[in-house]
């Protein structure tokens, strides 16, 4: 079950999905979602476009951007991508464009353990690079998600990076 | 080429650079000028390139890298230092000295450890040659270092250390240089400890003794060693009576004394002797006034004059003390202090009257016989410090000066000893221009040493609480740049041996002399009854 569909693309490696408006599951920031092949983290949760492109959207495609009444939880959801999982396996590096209306699914369990291991050992590469641009907090709560997957073998690590995480929110 | 790194940027007076090695402060790299010529730098000191998070540290079990490269950190500069490091310049054939190319490397520029060949123009001299002083090897490299002898004879030496860091140990190694076959030197070393008495093995020492050549050590005995009454000044003189409560009037009477036996030894072209003091004094002591009284007092402080290192016509002589190819050590242990100044003064004060007098021509060979000194001599200082303290008095500290000053124009060269340079006179330490400078630890000497050693940077300053035994920064004149030394083993023995206690105390147990000492119990015989059971 599609968590929701892209309703913008804002940069390379960054989009917007729309929730879907059923009951089912919400993604939260640190939720990890696929869209293909590609593998991206919710940074964000906005309840709506930003204010001052309001003017540019046409009449048409309001309906899908401004929010109506019902809207004003937190539906839309800013998202960066981390990079690529296909069958050659997981690729931290990799900037594969998505486009408007692709399915934003949530990542499994399985996935998420897949997309992790790089050569027999745990990494998320992505998480230095990621910090300076969405700051620490959605990195932080990324690694607690990570915790349930990775052994117990790497709590030393994963506790070590919290720590780290901690000291920039500060 | 093989390169070490590569500059990354530079300051006013540093440039650094980037390497996966570790080079250690005072190792030498170099790097190539515009030019093509190379340039000679030292190095400063190396910083890892990037720190890890403290947060990776705080599990030590944890590998730091490894968080690192589990969040995508770039690890290499993690492995990578940044390198300070300070020019010393190209080497000019023609001048025989390292000229500053006042540019800096650019970014980028390749930077390599240093030839061997390079390096080895820190020395002014190969080492077998005349005039060189083969001293050890630059540090963490084989190549050899060698003072020039002349420099270093002709603008004085230092040899700084705290104790124990080896600065007798170094200065032996130099004599054995100077008195080699190569310099022949005229050596004299005020020993207050009685530790160059080794240096004799140098005579019959297959290296140092040659078909032609053979040094000549001798060592002067504490009894030796007298001062003539005629050497000592009405001052000095003084200075032996004064107990610190000798009266305005009994200097007086003791001044008009001393004039008038001085005015008639001189009318009789003789020396003043203790003697002719005494019975002038004695001359004015009848009587029952108070003039009487004081040339009383005078008297029995006039008899101090009456310690056995005085004499009235035994004296140091000079022309046996200074020969080309001879070392004389003045062996000074057991003397107190006071004397010990006592003979440096009137030794420096003599010497340097001789040598001014030869080059200027006053004496000549005909004439007086023991102040006709035609060569220059070096005079070696231990405890230097007491010669020439930074406060208070010392008899010696102003001819000690007048030589550091003067010494250049006739040929008198001084090294200096000292494991407290704060204690040792500012002034004198900088005339020093070649400087020997070994483990110093304690700041306010640092400081002291910073202050006086004008060629000793501050990198190298930094240096010396970390240097071993034996390691030396040698700075100044007799290198063409400061460069960290390992001085080399001595040929002859050490005579300032540690003293290793628990050896000697097992030593003394095992020889039985315990149980002798043990046998004798004390003699209580003449105690009371009831207090022998204390014993
Ligand atoms: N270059 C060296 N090679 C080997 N041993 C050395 C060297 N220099 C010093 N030592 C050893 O270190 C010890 C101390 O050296 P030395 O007596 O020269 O110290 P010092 O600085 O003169 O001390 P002090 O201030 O007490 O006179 C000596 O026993 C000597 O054996
Ligand atoms: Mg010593």
């Amino acid at each position: 079950m599609a968590l929701g569909e892209i309703v913008r693309i804002e940069s390379q490696g960054r989009f917007v999905f729309k929730a879907s408006d059923d009951d089912g599951v919400k993604p939260e920031i640190g939720t990890y979602v696929r869209v293909g092949d590609v593998i991206g983290l919710v940074v964000d949760k906005r309840q709506s476009v930003r204010e001052e492109l309001i003017p540019y959207i046409p009449t048409e495609m309001s309906g899908k951007y401004l929010p109506y009444g019902d809207d004003l939880s937190e539906n839309y959801f800013g998202v960066a991508s981390l990079g690529m999982l296909s069958g050659a396996g997981p690729d931290h590096e990799a900037m594969v464009s998505v486009s408007l209306k692709d399915a934003v699914d949530e990542v499994g369990q399985e996935d998420l353990m897949r997309f992790h291991t790089v050569d027999g050992r745990f990494k998320a590469r992505y998480i230095d690079r990621l910090v300076p641009e969405v700051g620490p907090t959605p990195m932080l709560l990324a690694t607690r998600r990570l915790q349930n997957v990775m052994g117990d073998d790497n709590a030393p690590m994963i506790l070590a990076v919290q720590r780290y995480l901690r000291g920039l929110v500060r | 080429m093989t390169v070490l790194g590569r500059v990354s940027g530079n300051d006013d007076e540093t440039f650094t650079f980037v390497t996966p090695a570790q080079p250690p402060a005072g190792e030498f790299v170099s790097f190539p000028l515009n030019d093509g010529r190379t340039c000679l730098a030292r190095v400063v000191c190396s910083t890892p390139l990037a720190t890890f998070p403290n947060e990776f540290l705080y599990d030590p079990f944890l590998e730091p890298n490894e968080c690192a490269d589990f969040i995508g950190m770039e690890t290499t500069p993690f492995k990578l230092c940044q390198v300070e490091s300070k020019v010393v310049g190209y080497f000019d054939e023609a001048f025989g000295e390292f000229v500053d190319p006042k540019v800096m490397p650019l970014p980028g520029t390749p930077v390599d450890f240093a030839s061997d060949e390079l390096v080895s123009a820190v020395n002014k001299l190969g080492e077998e040659e005349p005039g060189s002083a083969f001293v050890g090897n630059v540090l963490g490299r084989k190549t050899l270092v060698s003072l020039s002898v002349k420099d270093m004879v002709s603008q004085h030496l230092s040899v700084i250390a705290s104790t124990g860091a080896g600065k007798s140990y170094t200065v032996g190694v130099l004599m054995e240089e100077m008195m080699s076959d190569k310099n022949q030197a005229a050596i004299l070393v005020l020993d207050p400890h009685g530790e160059y008495r080794t240096l004799t093995e140098l005579a019959n020492h297959k290296d140092f003794a040659s078909a032609k050549y053979r040094p000549e050590v001798r060592v002067w005995d504490p009894d030796q060693i007298n001062i003539r009454i005629a050497d000592l000044r009405f001052s000095d003189i003084l200075a032996i009576m004064d107990d610190g409560n000798m009266s305005e009037r009994m200097i007086y009477f003791f001044q008009g004394i001393y004039r008038e036996v001085r005015r008639r030894a001189r009318a009789d072209g003789i020396d003043i002797t203790y003697a002719a003091l005494r019975e002038e004094v004695l001359a004015h002591c009848d009587g029952e006034d108070d003039n009487a009284k004081t040339y009383n007092a005078i008297l029995w402080r006039l008899a101090k004059l009456e310690n056995p290192i005085f004499d009235d016509y035994q004296h140091m002589d000079l022309s046996q003390f200074f020969r080309p190819g001879r070392l004389t050590v003045l062996d000074l242990s057991g003397r107190e202090e006071f004397y010990q100044q006592l003979v440096a003064t009137v030794l420096l004060r003599r010497l340097f009257e001789a040598r001014k007098g030869t080059v200027t021509g006053k004496y000549t060979s005909e004439s007086t016989g023991d102040q006709y000194i035609p060569y220059p001599t070096f005079v070696v200082l231990e405890e230097a410090h007491r010669f020439a303290p930074q406060n208070g008095e010392a008899k010696s500290k102003a001819v000690l000066k007048t030589i550091l000053a003067e010494g250049r124009k006739f040929g008198i060269g001084v090294c200096l000893i000292s494991q407290r340079p704060a204690k040792l006179d500012q002034d004198s330490l900088s005339q020093c221009m070649t400087q020997i400078t070994m483990r110093i630890i304690n700041p306010v000497d640092q400081n002291q040493v910073s202050a006086a050693v004008e060629g000793l940077g501050r990198d190298l300053l930094r240096e010396l609480p970390g240097l071993a035994r034996g390691q030396a920064v040698i700075s100044g004149i007799g290198l063409n740049t400061p460069t960290m030394v390992q001085v080399r083993k001595r040929k002859t023995s050490h005579g300032g041996m540690d003293i290793d206690a628990p050896i000697e105390w097992r030593n003394y147990s095992e020889s039985g002399a315990s149980e002798a000492q043990e046998d004798s119990q004390p003699d209580v015989s003449y105690l009371e009854e009831d207090s022998k059971d204390w014993f």
